[in-house]
């Protein structure tokens, strides 16, 4: 009997299986942690672990770090000694919702909060706009556009990304105006999302199948879409967008290739407002898909941990899919751990290629093995 | 550069320098006895995505055979094509894209400057390009436009975007009074009432969301159409439904012969029994859109209720392609499969299809895989670059 078809008799007696003891037959490249003793997980375990043990905490983190940086914003916004202050305090709002945004599922999805407070790029106009309406008084953050809100215009507004806003027409005091009023509407979005994270972390997820289902359907595709958007939006489209700008003296066009001939990293526009910015944020996204992908899970004694999709595969019989998956996640830890300030195009590009490389077999390997549609896939049809 | 110059050195091989490359010339496009076809194409490979001009010789006595005469890298999967009537090719990036490239295989080099021949947009406002761009040439005086059809990525909703062909920045932004707008055409002449020139849109009705890529949402809530719409306002000049509303309304063709629009349907049911025995293809005589007999009654022909992209067959009917059923069916203006032969190719993966015309007679050249049919003949592979094509994307068009 192989160990697909042991894991497979164990969904048969109720919603949390016997342990399974992994058997040696039919295994020919069993590692150590395959040869741990791996239960089947059903999605409401993983669920629940995720939302209690990955999700709470960064809800947590990322509501006490938006409500602080409202806080000294409103104490602090117009002492220029505070500045560097009030930035660091950005950043650390900003690594929180990284963290917490990846994956982007429940209450972040439903609410569009990434769209909501983290629109990018802001848009000078109508940041300048807002600026205007609260010289006059008259700002209704309800009425400001995305584009307008959120960090990155917060970032614009405490001078952390350059933008084409003539500030000394205004007065400073609607700078600081206009800067609380965003601070706010970023910790009100942080405040809702962690009641919502909250709830779903006390939910019993066994007493509602369907929906518990959905929902860890919804977590197999957003932890591909946070993938995508680590290497797309956060590494090679910038690239792209740079390497194929048609005034950019940097890049040589030929029929085989796009090549950056010493485009610096500091040329390209980053979301965040810096490569060095952008490298943490990098960083810490990764670091999410990371956990989630090779977490081992709470053992006999219980722990807290969110159940990986490693682990996941183990549980299922894919032994062999899971240490490949294992490996291939760790080449890709390696590589981004190894960026730093002094990181060049093409070492990025190398990345951007191991990501895709890890995406495709997500696609091909891992759906099909959780028999979950895909919503990032790029073999379906259109 | 003009269609005749283009045609010429297309049919005398010769090679074209592109931007810092030079094109190879292809000795048997002088030494083939045959007829050739040229093909706006996009394809991947091993390590990404390309897109280039494929070259396919047919000769009377031997199997056709085809070769990518010049590629460019693309840096993430495309969709639709347009070649304009100067030889440019514009390329979108596939849903929800976010680039659009005009590529000029030929540009003038006689002075001796050098060209950049790839003309780069990236989308940075709250649409996102839904795979699908043509360039039009209004009948008045007014300057070339491009257009792409695109979701607002706050509402959901569909637009026909007017770019400039020039900078290829929006102008104007069209409602298509529908979600997730795919192909549109332009009629080449009048379709009943709706003269030539009229914005012909089908609105795929299947709602999605940024944060969750190409996952369709909602799908018991769809509102596909096909809209015709003013080519100066944008203005919705009439409206089409189809009874079943899990049907997506997605690709387009014109037959010049019949002065009629094929219209490729692609089904969203829930079980793959509903789906398979689902229609295909409507046609639309500007007054009525006849929906295909549904493909059940043969399940041997069934075309698994999936258009994956539709072409005219040069006389009065269409060819749709199915790559979930493996098969390219000939229907004609009634909806109704042809009574001819071919009525049927068998494939893998069939999707783009395009016509070639060999000395009068039409055949389709279709794409599944990595691999080429006319009619149902394989065509072979020559060369390392077509050797390298992992998969041909969704669809193709005539070049020359």
């Amino acid at each position: 009997m192989t160990s697909f078809q042991l894991s497979n008799l164990t969904r048969v007696g109720g919603k949390i299986a016997a342990w399974v003891i992994l058997s040696s037959i039919g295994l020919t490249c069993a590692s150590a942690a395959a040869q741990r003793a791996v239960p089947f997980y059903g999605a409401e375990q993983v669920m629940q672990a995720f939302y209690q043990h990955s999700a709470l905490p960064k809800a947590t983190l990322f509501n006490s770090r938006a409500h602080a940086l409202e806080v000294l914003l409103a104490d602090g916004c117009d002492k220029p000694d505070q500045l560097l202050t009030l930035q660091t305090s950005w950043v650390q709002t900003m690594l929180a919702w990284e963290a917490l945004q990846t994956p982007s599922v429940g209450a972040l999805v439903e609410r569009r909060t990434q769209r909501r407070i983290d629109f990018w790029p802001s848009r000078d106009k109508l940041v300048a706009k807002a600026l205007r309406e609260a010289r006059s008084g008259q700002l209704d953050m309800d009425l400001v556009g995305s584009p307008a809100k959120g960090l990155p215009a917060l970032a614009v507004l405490l001078g952390l990304s350059p933008s084409g806003i003539d500030f000394a027409a205004l007065m400073p005091t609607s700078r600081c105006t206009y800067a609380v009023a965003v601070a706010a509407d970023i910790a009100a979005e942080a405040a809702d999302l962690l009641q919502a994270v909250s709830a779903s972390a006390q939910t019993d997820w066994a007493t509602d199948a369907g929906g518990t289902q959905a929902a860890w359907e919804q977590l197999i595709n957003q932890w591909l879409g946070g993938l995508e958007r680590l290497r797309w939006s956060y590494i090679n489209k910038p690239i792209q967008m740079a390497l194929t700008s048609n005034d950019s003296l940097h890049t040589a066009v030929t029929s085989d290739s796009i090549e950056p001939t010493g485009l610096p990293l500091s040329a390209i526009g980053w979301p965040r407002p810096s490569w060095q910015l952008e490298l943490q944020a990098v960083q810490v996204q990764w670091a999410q898909l990371h956990d989630l992908a090779t977490s081992v899970g709470p053992g006999p004694t219980d722990s807290k941990d969110v159940i990986g999709l490693q682990t996941l595969l183990q549980s299922r019989g894919y032994v062999a899919l899971a240490d490949t998956w294992g490996e291939s996640v760790q080449q890709v830890h390696v590589a981004i751990n190894q960026l730093g300030s002094s990181s060049n195009v093409t070492q990025l590009q190398a990345v951007s290629q191991q990501l895709g490389s890890l995406a495709h077999m997500y696609q091909s390997q891992l759906a099909p093995a959780f028999g979950v549609q895909m919503g990032f896939s790029d073999a379906d049809g259109d | 550069m003009q269609m005749a110059t283009r045609r010429a050195y297309v049919r005398a091989g010769i090679g074209f320098a592109i931007g810092v490359a030079t094109w190879p010339a292809w000795p048997s496009a002088r030494e083939s006895t045959g007829c050739q076809c040229v093909l706006a194409a996009t394809w991947q490979t091993k390590l990404g995505h390309a897109a280039g001009l494929v070259q396919v010789v047919l000769n009377a006595h031997q199997s056709p055979t085809w070769r990518v005469m010049s590629h460019v890298v693309l840096p993430t999967r495309a969709h639709g094509l347009h070649v304009n009537s100067s030889g440019e090719v514009l390329i979108s990036a596939r849903r929800p894209g976010e680039w659009l490239l005009r590529w000029q295989p030929f540009p003038d080099t006689s002075d001796g400057a050098l060209q950049t021949n790839l003309q780069w947009h990236w989308l940075s406002g709250d649409t996102r390009l839904n795979g699908h761009v043509l360039e039009l040439t209004p009948t008045d005086a007014s300057a070339n436009v491009v257009l792409t059809t695109e979701t607002d990525s706050g509402s959901g909703e569909g637009f026909v975007v007017v770019r400039s062909a020039h900078t290829l920045q929006p102008l104007h932004r069209w409602p298509t009074g529908g979600r997730d707008p795919h192909e549109l055409v332009v009629l080449p002449s009048a379709l009943g009432t709706l003269p030539a020139g009229t914005v012909m849109v089908a609105n795929g009705g299947i709602a999605t969301q940024t944060e969750m890529g190409r996952q369709k949402l909602s799908l018991d809530v769809m509102d596909a159409s096909l809209v015709a719409m003013c080519p100066r306002t944008g203005g919705v000049l009439k409206r089409w439904t189809v009874a079943d509303s899990r049907l997506s309304i997605r690709h387009l063709a014109w037959n010049s012969v019949t002065n009629r629009l094929g219209v490729a349907l692609q089904a969203q049911h829930d079980t793959v029994l509903s789906r398979a025995n689902s229609p295909v293809l409507a046609v639309c005589d500007g007054v009525t859109l006849t929906i295909a007999s549904p493909q059940g009654g043969d399940m041997a022909h069934a075309m698994q209720g999936y258009g994956g992209s539709v072409c005219s067959d040069g006389a009065s009917g269409f060819w749709v392609t199915s790559p979930l059923a493996n098969k390219a069916a000939c229907f004609d203006t009634d909806a109704k499969i042809r009574n001819a032969t071919p009525a049927f190719i068998d494939m893998p993966q069939v999707c783009a299809i395009a016509l070639s015309n060999r000395d009068g007679a039409f055949l389709p050249l279709m794409a599944g895989g990595s691999a080429m049919y006319v009619g149902n003949t394989l065509a072979t592979a020559v060369g390392a670059v077509a050797l390298d094509v992992v998969q041909f994307d969704n669809h193709w068009r005539t070049f020359a």
